[in-house]
């Protein structure tokens, strides 16, 4: 990008440039960061963060069943196996392998499974004992389990530690209205709600907004404030070049079939800005409703529902994004899982370990990873609980030293002993 | 530019009362207020600062007022505020019902029992029900608007006119009025420093709205245990805030239970029931929860009734929390204990141990709270307690205290050097700058001290500290969200009736009214404020204002502003919003934008156009 570029595209009315005129440092800068500041970053690797908050079941998810204890300890609530064994209203889970079957609810990942680009990792979660949602998320966002006065996230950090000059404003964007704990942090990163309202709204359209976001922009690029200036440089770099590179033009693949609703909706988000080559390398966003303490159901009802929509919007960005799927990991997280044994209720309550879905080229897919600690009562956790045999933070470490090829990891988890021999290799070297 | 400004202030004293109070004789100010190179601020900077500091932003004609008056006894006044009446925003407040009502009240009118929402959720819509099922449910999803999860309004309608009919009013509406009540008494209330440190008061003892049973209890909270006490001792806002129904709930201490407790038999519960003061917390001024006293005793019977199995699967899901070495125990929660040293008093580095944890939370065990959902009370449970001896930051608490160990523990914290040190640098922080001198918040601490922690106190030595009064002080602190939109209103003389559309922009913007899930509460510092798309929203949001597109929300420019020339009307704001603070600079930025045509046309000029730039520059988002 040129001046003359800066000069009719940018938004800038006449104002800024008459007043950068006048204070020649200020213009220097100014065209330096023009050039510098506004990179679209290009095609680079992608992590694509989805968070289910309130604790997915993941021993419904992902149904071990081979393991007896599996019905003996859910009667009512258990999938069926695969198979053989389905019923109209229970129908039998997928089968993966000789000891693991998907929830029905979960059947488009079967294929992306099948195809070697769909890695379960069970048994994984925080080491820590909290059973609050509250602190279980706080801990998973942070990567400092049991700190709670880490002030920024483990995302944030990732950025922090490997500092880019040439970062794009969409280097890391959160789909919805605040930043979440997990980007949050010294590093820049994007809230947006959608990205079509990511500009100057309501000033009249036309040369009026045009005028109107000149104007700010300029007073902005004036203020003595060093946060409001900084920050006023990367929201309008941002506008402009979301606006130059107009990734909603990038219409989804007719074969991905996004579900209806905020999370589909941020998920296509996601895969447009990922094919404008905006320079994203960092996307999240969330989905609720797993807290199923009653009447979750089997193969079908509550919990295969939730599950359907959460696999059918990360099967249609899988879909969507065919032709980059190895510049791209989409990683799945949950704050923990839930009791082995069904409630009376037909729920389930907060347990502990629970499982991860990472999907991408790369992955080395088609397996389900990990140690299966057992579900019989003296391999429970506190004997209850489906024990811990993965800490979520070799499964980030990995992803983000592999994937994304992160620097210092000290920085990005500290406190948290690396060892590449913990790693469960989700991702093909 | 002088005589622009009289010309104005003829031109619009026509209309409104708010632009008539423009009009004021204060012809001098636009140039006395700008930033002076002397090393003290001017007597207008001084009323500007004031304002900006102990309230939401002045209001048209408020400097002049303050000057009038002298910035002394504004501040006097804002220091004793039941001497300050209050009318309007009383009467602004009294439609929102559930203000006044006790926990209780509010449980049941407000908050169905979970079978009759899980039925009728299966009943309306099948697949949604598992979203909505169970205790904890809300605290799950943080961005979830307060509210609803269903999607289909038609369904949605049929779900609430079902609730309806069994006498249930929407869920939601408690904490919705809360945020409602904030906003107008943020925007219309003449006990500004009231509202600005109950808003201080209530981060600095977070809680947040949509952790299950809190949206039924945050309303008595925040009335009864943070807005009485923040002019008063620092102990009993500390007390008032640990017996609170919501904290108990919000950082679990109600779950949190000796590991050798013994659940009491049913011969046990009955003989508890018939021991029992049938005067049990009862919310002050309320004498309509002595009633509710018995209905208590009958649920308390009916539970004891219960078959024993089903009885003790329902204690162990709480008893579960918080095992100790990997072993299940009848659960010690350290939550909130935590919590009271590292967030309310001492601070993270405030010198207590992993073991001081533990101890507190040991003394703490008992406090709990029978039926959260319905509102139930403060309770102390004497079979949950652990009766050993304990030491805490090295005093010995005997054994055998009871309920008196937590309160030992209040005691020993609210004294602590550590915690004077803490509250001090927050305040600093809160009301002079975002790294505050160490002297400064030395002279703090010393006086919190020496006044046993009283606050008034301590606020009275901030606000004559010269730190205060520093130049370096004067605008140096960016707006939160809340802060920047309200003083918006305040600055136009606009009206808003604070509801949802309101809310919506502070939401956006990232500042949820209390709905900052983190007991941390929000940040109070600029740099967690100051990110992309929220300020692109707060420009937005400017826009939006200064051109009534927020719903419930009004400003009446005077029509003989349109007649004026762009640049006039710029001076008009700039003194009457910015008070002149406005760099010559981005004075000149401004100019050129306002020669575009587009800021002109057929109607005249576009005055909210205009009044939208200045409130979402960079100069109004400073304080």
């Amino acid at each position: 990008m040129n001046r003359r570029y800066f000069l009719k595209n940018s938004g800038i009315a006449f104002a800024g440039l008459g007043v950068a005129m006048n204070s020649p440092s200020f213009l220097a800068r100014t065209l330096a960061q023009t050039k510098a500041s506004i990179p679209s970053g290009g095609r680079r690797k992608t992590l694509i963060v989805i968070f289910q908050r309130g604790a997915m079941d993941s021993l419904n998810a992902v149904v071990p069943y081979g393991e007896s204890s599996y019905y003996q300890l859910r009667p009512n609530i258990a999938v069926a196996r695969p198979k053989n064994d389905g019923q109209p209203n229970n129908p039998a889970a997928l089968e993966l392998d000789s000891f693991f079957a998907l929830n029905p609810g979960l059947a488009s990942f079967k294929p992306i499974y099948d195809a070697g680009q769909l890695a379960v990792v069970h048994a994984v979660g925080s080491h820590d004992t909290t059973r609050s949602h509250f602190d279980a998320q706080d801990y998973l966002e942070a990567g400092t389990p049991g700190v709670k006065s880490t002030t920024d996230g483990w995302l944030n950090r990732y950025l922090q530690a490997k500092p880019d000059a040439k970062a794009s404003p969409f280097r890391a964007v959160a789909m919805g209205p605040n930043l979440p704990r997990t980007l949050q942090g010294k590093a820049p990163s994007l809230a947006m709600n959608n990205l079509n309202e990511f500009a100057i709204r309501g000033a009249g359209g036309g040369q009026s907004s045009a005028v109107v976001q000149g104007g700010f922009e300029a007073m902005y690029d004036q203020s003595v404030n060093e946060a409001l200036r900084g920050t006023g440089r990367e929201t309008f770099d941002a506008v402009k070049l979301l606006k130059r590179i107009n990734p909603s033009q990038y219409q989804a693949a007719p074969e991905a079939i996004y579900p209806r609703g905020k999370y589909g909706d941020s998920l296509k988000q996601i895969a447009q800005l990922i094919k404008s080559d905006i320079g994203l390398e960092v996307a999240f966003t969330d989905i609720g409703g797993w807290d199923t303490h009653a009447n979750q159901g089997t193969g079908q009802g509550q919990l295969a529902n939730r599950l359907l929509e959460f696999s059918q919007g990360i099967s249609a960005l899988h879909t969507d994004l065919k032709d980059r799927r190895d510049d791209v990991v989409i990683l799945t997280m949950t704050e923990f899982g839930r009791t082995a044994k069904e409630n009376g209720n037909r729920g389930t309550d907060h347990g502990h370990a629970s499982c991860m879905f990472v999907l991408g080229g790369n992955v080395n897919g088609g397996k389900v990873l990990g140690k299966w600690p057992g579900l019989q009562s003296n391999q429970l956790y506190e004997g209850r609980d489906l024990a811990i045999t993965t800490d979520f933070r070799d499964v980030f470490a990995e992803v983000a030293l592999r994937h994304l090829s992160a620097t210092n990891l000290n920085i990005v988890f500290p406190g948290y002993q690396m060892k590449s021999s913990n790693f469960r290799g989700i991702i093909r070297s | 530019m002088h005589r622009h400004i009289h010309k104005f202030n003829q031109l619009c004293s026509v209309t409104l009362a708010a632009i008539l109070a423009f009009s004021l004789p204060l012809g001098t100010w636009a140039q006395k207020a700008k930033p002076s190179k002397s090393t003290k601020l001017t007597e207008q900077q001084k009323v500007i600062h004031l304002l900006d500091r102990l309230s939401f932003g002045p209001r048209p004609g408020e400097v002049e007022r303050v000057a009038q008056m002298g910035w002394e006894k504004y501040l006097n006044e804002q220091l004793y505020p039941d001497k300050v009446t209050d009318e309007i925003v009383g009467q602004k407040l009294l439609p929102l019902e559930t203000l006044t009502m006790s926990n209780e009240q509010i449980a049941k009118v407000y908050e169905p029992p979970p079978q009759v929402i899980q039925q009728l959720r299966e009943k309306f819509m099948p697949q949604a029900a598992a979203t909505n099922a169970g205790e904890m449910k809300a605290e799950g999803k943080p961005q979830a608007p307060v509210g609803d999860v269903l999607n289909d309004p038609v369904k949605r309608r049929e779900y609430a006119k079902a609730l309806a009919d069994l006498g249930y009013k929407p869920r939601q509406i408690p904490v919705t009025e809360l945020q409602t009540a904030k906003i107008l008494r943020a925007v219309y209330s003449e006990r500004q420093l009231q509202e600005v440190l109950t808003d201080f008061w209530f981060n600095h003892f977070n809680i947040y709205a949509q952790k299950g049973a809190d949206r039924v209890l945050l309303t008595s909270y925040e009335r009864d245990a943070i807005r009485p006490n923040v002019f008063g001792k620092f102990e009993d806002l500390l007390l008032a805030t640990a017996k609170s129904p919501a904290m108990l709930f919000y950082l679990d201490n109600w779950l949190s239970t000796a590991p050798n407790a013994k659940l009491p038999d049913f011969n046990q519960l009955r003989q508890m029931r018939q021991n029992r003061n049938p005067n049990i917390e009862v919310r002050r001024g309320n004498p309509g929860n002595f009633g509710n006293a018995k209905r208590e005793l009958r649920r308390q019977e009916k539970r004891a009734m219960k078959s024993e199995p089903e009885m003790e699967k329902k204690t162990e899901e709480k008893m579960a929390q918080q095992p100790v070495n990997g072993k299940r125990t009848r659960g010690i929660n350290e939550n909130y204990a935590r919590e009271i040293m590292e967030l309310h008093t001492l601070g993270v580095d405030g010198g207590y141990s992993q073991k001081d944890v533990q101890e507190v939370a040991r003394c703490f065990t008992g406090w709990t709270l029978r039926q959260p959902r319905q509102g139930g009370g403060f309770h102390f449970a004497p079979f949950m307690h652990d009766n050993g001896e304990k030491i805490v930051l090295g005093n010995k608490i005997p054994a055998g205290g009871g309920q008196q160990d937590g309160e030992a523990v209040i005691k020993i914290l609210a004294k602590h050097p550590a915690t004077a040190k803490f509250i001090a640098t927050k305040l600093a922080r809160k009301f002079v700058a975002d790294n505050p001198s160490l002297s400064l918040v030395d002279r703090l601490a010393q006086s919190f001290l020496k006044t046993d922690g009283d606050l008034r106190a301590v606020y009275k030595t901030l606000f004559t500290a010269p730190e205060f009064w520093a130049v370096e002080a004067y605008r140096a602190k960016i707006k939160t969200p809340f802060e920047m939109t309200v003083s918006a209103v305040r600055a136009l003389g606009a009206d808003t009736n604070g509801t949802q559309p309101f809310h919506r922009w502070i939401q956006q913007m990232g500042e949820g009214l209390y709905l900052a899930q983190p007991p941390t509460g929000y940040a109070d510092k600029a740099e967690n404020w100051v990110n992309t798309g929220a300020l692109l929203e707060r420009m937005n949001f400017a826009i939006a204002l200064s051109s009534n597109r927020i719903g419930g929300s009004r400003v009446n420019f005077a029509p003989q502003l349109k007649a004026a020339k762009p640049n006039e009307i710029a001076d008009y704001f700039i003194k009457n919003i910015l008070h002149g603070n406005i760099s010559p600079q981005t004075r000149a930025t401004l100019d050129k934008t306002l020669n575009d045509a587009t800021i002109t046309n057929n109607n005249g000029t576009d005055v909210a156009k205009i009044a939208g730039l200045i409130l979402g520059s960079p100069e109004f988002q400073r304080q």
